[in-house]
């Protein structure tokens, strides 16, 4: 049931974040989003990834919000016919219904995936978590080097956003 | 339950195309990211893999998050150079 519920909200509020004018009702329905997906988680009985994005999906959503403000243009005046604005509307959609069919059906292939009971969620007790112990300690002792690489990923992420975001100074 | 995370990922894609400002598209990245990571976290719990995905979900997600860091400096940098957010003639981000 909350599962489902979760679903709901994190699907419509994705509808919203795709379509909505407004850049900061936009970036808002994005935060609902994560929130949302947080709760979908929450219901498969993974915490940790709950927590977690629910702390990511709060900095960008902040962090967005301080890109509109600080740079003021929140949407791009289009002036268009409407005939043309139908088919930029409709290829998206139809792209998008793509992906998620092939991703449905897709997701149907994978091994020992249930095709039975595709649309219950059923935590098989054979492999449930048992805490966020056994997830650390699986983390450090199976993939220590993609930890360690994902580490240097985003220090590297970091040094480099600073340079690239940096103002031009001309010299005088 | 895999429609959700598909359906999430389509959306992702829709708001990528659809967006013409940098912000949108990184909108749009953020929820193909979202999807994704639901993807990985509710195939395993079908699958009766939950602790793989749960590993796999945390790394997409913090991968995710040097993603969109990563374009959102390039959206300061576009702002910086064009003095504007739409992408519709950006083709290159020299001076």
């Amino acid at each position: 049931m909350i599962f489902w519920l979760c679903s709901i909200i994190t699907l419509g509020a994705g509808v919203a974040a795709t379509f909505i004018a407004d850049m900061r009702l936009a970036v808002f329905f994005l935060w609902i989003v994560g929130m949302g997906a947080g709760g979908i988680y929450l219901s498969a009985g993974a915490e940790l990834l709950a927590v977690i994005q629910w702390i990511v999906s709060t900095l960008l959503a902040i962090s967005f919000i301080y890109y509109s403000v600080m740079f003021g243009e929140y949407k791009v005046s289009d002036s268009s016919k409407i005939s043309r604005k139908l088919i930029l509307l409709i290829l998206p959609v139809l792209a998008g219904a793509g992906l998620a069919t092939v991703l449905w059906f897709a997701a149907r292939q994978l091994p020992d995936m249930p095709t039975t009971d595709i649309f219950s969620l059923t935590v098989r007790a054979s492999d449930s978590i048992k805490g966020v112990a056994d997830l650390g300690k699986s983390l450090v002792q199976d993939h220590l080097l993609s930890l360690e690489i994902l580490a240097l990923t985003l220090f590297v992420v970091v040094i480099g956003s600073g340079v690239v975001a940096r103002p031009e100074v001309k010299d005088e | 339950m895999i429609a959700v995370a598909a359906l999430l990922g389509g959306l992702g894609l829709v708001c990528i195309i659809y967006r013409k400002t940098f912000l949108g598209f990184l909108i749009g990245v953020q929820l193909m990211i979202t999807g994704a990571t639901s993807f990985f976290i509710l195939a395993g719990i079908a699958s009766g893999t939950a602790v793989s995905a749960d590993i796999f979900g945390l790394f997409i997600i913090l991968g995710g998050v040097g993603q969109i860091v990563a374009g959102y400096a390039l959206a300061v940098r576009l702002f910086y150079l064009r003095k504007k957010v739409g992408m519709n003639d950006l083709r290159t981000l020299k001076q």
